[in-house]
């Protein structure tokens, strides 16, 4: 019995031990399990991590290729605005600085242009050794090939170019990552630009040669500009001397031209006395005939000595303005300008001429508005300028016209506007220049009938001037003429103007 | 006299007119009066002795420290070429400057307990508060220089420092000392009289399952898991890896090693500085033997993020007051990543810090920094890929 019931506690350890052991091995199984799955999880996490790594890597790049090329086109636009400014090829290459290149994450830069014998111009070298360059040149001076390439506006780098090319490429510069590009203008080639890193650098890029691209291109446009800068700016000094050269010319012509006006003057003067003294003689002696002081003359004789005192007239009148226009012209002459009043003036001058338009029955009209009160001129120059302007009017004025002197309400830095107008015959365009000279005459029948000097008009424009102020005209054949011209109407507007002429 | 902080930065082509133009502007800002402390940080091809002559010639400071750097942080803005002076004159500050020659091949714990004494003997002045080193990237085991300087300066205190950029063409890192440029040494700056505040941040993430580093030798990780330590990037980068042999690839510095400190609950962050044909990877400064190792990975907004995290930590040591000068030693990494945009670093501190107070910075290949800020200099370590700021009241 107790063997029974030991065996039976032991058969029940047995069991109960096995139950502890069935689900031990159970729970070790679903641990195992369990861990089998977090070793997974941490396989899988690992796993995970190594794509993020990847993936983060990728964009990394990504990233950096994009930085590069941001601060590639800034450099570059850096770059091209200075050169572009540049007004000489040697500024350009100056500009160029190792600045550009490291933002281009390029260490090696070899700009180069030739001129037309393919002779090196200028170059500009960064990152190789001084020595280094002129080997450099002379290997590519001996690639006709890649002469020729770079000729035909081809461009190479160490990504895109064909094994032979790049070989060929990295023998002459030295550099195993590059880009070689021609610089380029409107009449081809003028040069080259080559950019490289040596070892470990990365890859070039497609953006790279885009860039070096765009860059060799602005390059060569700013070289043209310069260039074309340099042309103009050399043809400007030409011109600019030119233009001193000729002024000069003309300075000394317009001093000869002085000098014999001068004479002429002088020369104009003397003769002019010299024939006065003997014509007031003549006049004198024919008076004396005329008179019958010497004895009774026939009438045949005193007609005859009555044409010589009137032809003597002429004479006089003709020497006296020769005369007065010397004066003026040399400078010998001197004005008495006084102030005044402008309407007392010009109604004592129509008062003066009253008879003869009454004679031809032409009306005269004056118009000086209120405001205009004062002239400061020499009166009788000035009442010269008037008389003379008004008997030209009257002569060519026919019978019924009407002649004006008006003035301007509206003063011009303190001179007076006058219009002499007519609705006489006018004057043909082509006279219209050449009236104020000495002699002119406008070929017309009443000019033909009527004779005249030619002086009144040069003598009123001297006198105008001597005053600082000018005169013009405006006509129209049938229609009438518009004499104007300007005096001043105080002694500051006459201080104040730049004389046009030596005052008299 | 009260403080008086200047910061000028030229940028020109020609070093000795960068140089002229930075420090005839300090000159200005500080009213012609020589200044206490000179901290010049100088771009590559900016290193050269005409430089530092200028300075001199024009400043007349009574000491001068400073290095050379992959890039310059200021609070307009970030560069990678040009030289950056900071100058300051205070009757509170005191500084204590030192140098001394650190090559890999002495006993660097020595070296480093000789310079803190230097540095200490120079200071003669209040209790430090602040320690800003420059060390030479050939010292690439440099956390037994650190332990060395430990002993003298004790700890407590923030420490904060750059491993000296490295000018590519010269081939040579630079670290500049009163009217001497040395290009293996560490060079140092004690600063006293005015409380200051460390934050450092990273931003990085760890990435897969952990690994161990199963053989290393000072600062050269032979094997992860048994395997060739590089196999790591072969794994997570596939072919485009290719680091074995041939050098450093630019993009390995995208994704730094993180290796996890027990001790400080941070994950210490290392760029390989080279490959061995082994596939060894050679790191600076120590890495711990059985560490948990990950590859590490960021982006733009994480590493924005640590910059306004690295101020906030500095916010709350200053404990409310109101930072007199802020130094940033930031990875030159970073720059790589955040490119264009590394602005958005400075902005953020700013934005924390406030916009008035004066930045310096300069981008170095490898900081020294604590990775826990506020434990002192115990826990100062050289790691890749962070930021870090030191803000002085």
């Amino acid at each position: 019995m107790l063997i029974l019931i030991i065996v039976v506690i032991v058969l029940a350890i047995i069991t109960g031990l096995g139950l502890v052991l069935y689900f031990k091995e159970m729970a070790l199984q679903k641990l195992q399990l369990e861990q089998q799955k977090m070793m997974r999880s941490f396989n899988e996490l690992d796993e995970q991590a190594k794509l993020i790594v990847r993936t983060d890597l990728e964009l990394n790049k990504a990233q950096e290729e994009l930085d590069k090329r941001l601060n590639g086109i800034n450099a570059l636009q850096r770059t091209s605005r200075q050169i572009s400014q540049a007004l000489n090829e040697s500024e350009i290459f100056q500009k160029l600085g190792p600045a550009l290149f490291e933002e281009l994450g390029f260490s090696l830069a070899l700009i180069v242009t030739f001129d037309e014998t393919d002779k090196v111009r200028k170059f500009i070298n960064i990152g190789f050794a001084e020595e280094k360059v002129q080997p450099i040149l002379a290997r590519f001076a001996k690639d006709a090939r890649l002469k020729t390439a770079l000729k035909e506006s081809h461009a190479f780098s160490s990504a895109n170019s064909s094994r032979e090319s790049k070989e060929k490429i990295v023998s002459v510069f030295e550099a195993e990552h590059f880009i070689l590009a021609p610089v380029l203008t409107q009449n081809g080639p003028i040069g080259f630009v080559f950019v490289g890193n040596r070892y470990n650098a990365p890859a070039v890029t497609q953006g790279d040669e885009e860039l070096i691209g765009i860059l060799a291109s602005q390059i060569g446009q700013s070289i043209e500009n310069a260039q074309l800068f340099e042309k103009v700016f050399r043809s400007s000094q030409e011109l600019e001397l030119k233009v001193k050269e000729r002024t000069k010319q003309l300075a000394t012509a317009l001093e000869q031209v002085e000098e014999i006006n001068k004479k002429k003057s002088e020369f104009i003067s003397a003769v002019s006395h010299e024939l006065r003294t003997p014509l007031t003689s003549i006049k004198g002696y024919a008076a004396i005939l005329m008179a019958g002081k010497i004895g009774q003359v026939p009438d045949a004789v005193k007609e005859r000595l009555g044409k010589i005192n009137t032809h003597s007239d002429n004479l006089v009148s003709l020497i006296n303005n020769l005369l007065d226009i010397a004066r003026i012209e040399s400078g010998k002459a001197e004005l008495k300008l006084t102030l005044h009043p402008v309407k007392a003036t010009v109604e004592n001058i129509g008062d003066l001429l009253t008879p003869q338009f009454r004679d031809k029955e032409i009306k005269l009209a004056i118009n000086i508005p209120e405001n205009v009160t004062d002239l400061y001129s020499d009166h009788s120059q000035s009442d010269r300028v008037f008389i003379n302007l008004l008997s030209n009017a009257l002569k060519f004025t026919p019978k019924g016209g009407t002649i004006t002197i008006a003035a301007s309400p509206v003063m011009e830095k303190g001179f007076i506007t006058f219009h002499v107008i007519d609705t006489g015959i006018g004057i043909p365009p082509k006279d219209q220049a050449k009236l104020f000279n000495e002699f002119f005459r406008v070929e017309n029948e009443i000019n033909q009938s009527v004779k005249g000097t030619g002086l009144g008009l040069t003598l009123v424009k001297n006198i105008v001037e001597a005053h600082r102020g000018k005169i013009w005209l405006k006509s129209q054949e049938g229609v009438g003429t518009t004499f104007s011209f300007t005096l001043p109407s105080s002694a500051d507007a006459y201080n104040n103007a730049k004389p046009e002429k030596k005052p008299i | 006299m009260p403080n008086k902080i200047a910061i000028a930065f030229s940028h020109v082509t020609d070093p000795q007119e960068a140089a002229y133009q930075a420090a005839a502007s300090v000159r200005t800002q500080l009213n012609a009066v020589s200044p206490e402390l000179v901290v010049l940080f100088a771009c590559p091809g900016y290193t050269g002795s005409e430089t530092l002559d200028v300075i001199h010639t024009v400043l007349r400071p009574h000491k001068v420290v400073g290095s050379s750097a992959a890039g310059i942080i200021l609070s307009d803005g970030v560069f990678t070429r040009g030289i950056a002076i900071l100058a300051v004159i205070s009757d509170e500050m005191t500084f204590g400057i030192a140098a001394s020659r650190a090559a890999s091949d002495g006993d660097l714990r020595a070296i480093g307990f000789e310079w803190a004494r230097k540095l200490h003997t120079d200071f003669k002045g209040q209790k430090h508060h602040a320690c800003l080193m420059f060390t030479a990237l050939g010292m690439q085991n440099n956390s037994q220089f650190i332990h060395g300087a430990q002993e003298v300066l004790g700890s407590g205190f923030p420490l904060l420092g750059a491993v000296s950029n490295r000018d590519p063409k010269l081939k040579k890192e630079c670290q500049f000392h009163q009217k001497d440029i040395f290009t293996q040494n560490a060079v140092g700056l004690l600063v006293g009289g005015s409380n200051a505040a460390i934050g450092t941040k990273h931003g990085f993430k760890p990435l897969g399952k952990p690994r161990a580093i199963t053989k290393v030798s000072n600062n050269v990780i032979h094997e992860i898991d048994g395997k060739p330590a590089t196999h790591i990037y072969e794994e997570f980068l596939g072919p485009q890896a290719q680091v074995s042999g041939k050098g450093v690839p630019s993009h390995v510095s995208l994704y730094p090693l993180g290796i996890w400190m027990e001790g400080q609950g941070q994950y210490l962050l290392k760029n390989a500085v080279d490959i061995l044909v082994d596939g060894s990877i050679v790191c600076q400064g120590e890495v711990p033997l059985g560490a948990e190792v990950h590859l590490m990975i960021s982006n733009r907004d994480a590493l924005k993020q640590s910059a306004t995290d690295a101020a906030a930590q500095v916010k709350d040591g200053l404990g409310g007051r109101q930072a007199k000068l802020i130094i940033i030693i930031e990875s030159a990494a970073r720059h790589q990543i955040l490119k264009n945009s590394a602005f958005v670093e400075v902005r953020a501190i700013k934005d924390v810090l406030g916009y008035t107070t004066p930045i310096i910075g300069m981008y170095a290949p490898a900081e020294i920094v604590p990775l826990v800020p506020g434990k002192g200099i115990s826990d100062a370590y050289i790691q890749n890929e962070s930021i870090s700021i030191l803000a002085i009241d």
